[in-house]
């Protein structure tokens, strides 16, 4: 197994020394992302190897599979976590084989010397040897069966440090450098800040459109409508009650529409009661049935942890009801100390994205401004699986 | 009096529309974007257009930029620009041209039915009409040698008043003050500007505006 692995290592080594070389002459350029894709695959299986082995997983981020990659970054060998890569797979492929090589060979002579004595008895015209010494005697032949005793032992305790030490190397070979990721957080918490500034602008204009254009339009309505009562009381006053009746119609419709600005902001139900019971709101108010799954969950998250999670939940279930033509969807919900972490499942056609803009992506905007992570998997005939983790504060 | 209406909030249109046409007027198109408003002026010539500042498509000041527009090839054509709040760039921006048939009110005034209309009336016959928002905007005392700072309470009121284009004898009612008191003010308010004594009442109204364009 490690030799087969080993010798692909070997293989690939070949291939990536000729891509580099075609890249001096151009066409290597073509090349390279697949090429990089393909060690990194090979990489990331010797991760989970070495992970398992030492019993604590590797954790490394290519910078192109970052939270806040732009989309369809491709591998970069700007990127550290691939030029780690890229000295790991000589250093790997090479003693890597060899060591397997060695390996095989100690045991295959250890089996040997095992089984001495019974080559003895079944062919003694067959001379072996151990050691220094020839095998011509039953006595030497059993003794080969101890020193083979002793041989296996030694060659299994040796097999397993040196598995140890090559995966201890490994795993230093195949982790970016700590500073390298820090690089990475500040990186994403640069995105993150400025995606939550962006949100941030994008909703002040929004309560200031929704505003001008409903209640204080609203409100001048009624104004004028009230000064063509008051000339209408003098000049013709039986067209008063009619009027009347139309400028508290325009009062009720500057009402709701603060009302429905307010609910946009912070959903009273969401202070009063919490995230769990505003989400049973929306679920009741939803056109598709919903279950709820929020299994003891009577924690609560800070008001703006719990505000972006209402937000995620409602504009899913608008989604679920507008596009999915499901039957059924579920809202699995916990809140801990930690994080926010919700998943919305429905039965419908799938096919969602948030490539196509629209709610998912200002979902994913808006928990991304959290330094959350979104987790849409919707292939086409369905099911819809989104997943959402918010995290609590720092 | 013919009227064009360019406002895109429903309530707000046909309520002024209901207004207008209870009152007698014609009102001869409405428009609700800013994109149509430059051909419906120029192909309507309305005897004055109520304007809204802020028209899709790009909701900022569309409505008032149009309107500075048509007023290059058509000064004299009377406008009364209605705006949710008083922007002072907005005041000087529409007065750059000319002082002549144009008012800058907050929607708010609509509701004051007999004042709007009145001063609809006044933009229609050339006048001059200025928000008393937009005024005391300009009222409030500036640091520095600031000409206006040296105005009394009295004389900033009838300044105030003057810039809405208020002839002196409804000055007088409005300040409850006799009309030769008010003619005083005015004489010692242009003293303190530094401006000549004015002859009519729209070179006084010129004097205020020079101001706004400070």
């Amino acid at each position: 197994m490690s030799l087969g692995t080993g010798l692909l290592g070997v293989a690939l080594l070949y291939l990536v020394v000729i891509v580099f070389v075609l890249c001096l002459v151009g066409t290597g350029f073509l090349l390279l992302p697949s090429t990089l894709r393909l060690l990194r695959r090979y990489a990331n299986f010797h991760r989970g190897q070495v992970g398992r082995l030492t019993e604590r997983p590797l954790q490394t981020t290519y910078r192109d599979q970052a939270p806040h990659a732009p989309p369809r970054s491709r591998p970069s060998l700007r990127d550290p976590a691939v030029r780690k890569d890229l000295v790991w797979l000589p250093a790997h492929a090479i003693p890597g084989s060899a060591l397997c090589l060695l390996t095989l060979s100690v045991c295959g002579r250890v089996a040997n010397w095992l089984t001495t004595p019974l080559w003895w008895k079944l062919a003694p015209g067959e001379r072996d040897a151990i050691l220094a010494l020839t095998v011509d005697s039953w006595g030497k032949a059993v003794a080969a069966l101890f020193v083979g005793l002793v041989g296996s032992v030694i060659a299994m305790r040796v097999t397993w440090l040196l598995a140890r030490a090559h995966g201890e190397a490994s795993r230093w070979l195949l982790t970016a450098r700590p500073q390298v990721r820090l690089d990475q957080r500040v990186r994403e918490l640069a995105a993150s800040r400025a995606e939550a500034l962006d949100a941030h602008a994008a909703e002040l204009r929004r309560i200031e459109r929704d505003l001008h254009d409903g209640a204080q339009a609203g409100i001048v309505a009624v104004s004028l409508r009230l000064g063509m009562i008051k000339r209408a009381l003098a000049q013709r006053p039986e067209q008063v009650p009619e009027m009347v009746e139309a400028t508290q119609q325009l009062t009720e419709q500057a009402l709701k529409s603060l009302r429905n600005l307010v609910r946009g902001i912070y959903p009273p139900v969401l202070a009063d009661r919490g995230l769990v019971d505003a989400v049973r709101t929306l679920a009741a108010l939803s056109e598709v049935p919903v279950r709820i799954d929020a299994d003891g969950t009577t924690d609560r998250a800070p008001a703006a942890v719990e505000t972006a999670a209402y937000f995620v939940v409602s504009e899913a279930l608008a989604n679920v009801a507008k596009h999915s033509g499901a039957q059924a969807a579920l809202v699995w919900l916990r809140i801990t100390e930690k994080a926010i972490s919700i998943r919305i499942e429905d039965d419908g056609r799938g096919g969602a994205s948030a490539d196509a803009g629209g709610g998912i992506l200002g979902l994913k905007r808006r928990v991304a401004a959290f330094d959350g992570t979104t987790e849409l998997v919707s292939p086409h005939g369905g099911p819809t699986v989104l997943k959402v983790e918010i995290p609590c504060g720092s | 009096m013919r009227i064009l209406i360019a406002e895109d909030n429903v309530l707000l249109r046909d309520g002024l529309e209901l207004l207008l046409t209870g009152e007698g007027h014609d009102v001869c198109a409405t428009v609700d974007n800013a994109d149509d408003l430059p051909g419906a002026l120029l192909g309507h010539r309305p005897d004055v257009a109520v304007v809204d500042v802020r028209l899709p498509p790009d909701f900022r000041d569309g409505g008032l930029r149009a309107v500075v527009e048509v007023r290059k090839s058509l000064p004299d054509l009377p406008v009364l620009v209605l705006s949710q709040y008083v922007e002072r760039a907005y005041a000087s921006e529409l007065l750059a041209q000319s002082a002549s048939g144009v008012g800058y009110l907050l929607k708010d005034r609509v509701g004051r039915t007999d004042e709007f209309l009145e001063a609809l009336q006044r933009v229609a016959e050339g006048g001059t009409v200025m928000d008393p928002e937009v005024i005391s905007q300009l009222m409030i005392p500036a640091v520095g040698d600031d000409p206006l700072a040296s105005l009394t309470r009295r004389e900033r009121e009838v300044l105030a008043l003057m810039a809405q284009g208020h002839n002196n004898s409804t000055i007088a009612e409005t300040l409850f003050i006799v009309e030769s008191s008010v003619n005083k003010h005015i004489g010692n308010i242009f003293a303190k500007l530094g401006m000549p004594t004015p002859e009519s009442g729209h070179r006084r109204v010129l004097a205020v505006l020079a101001y706004l364009r400070a």
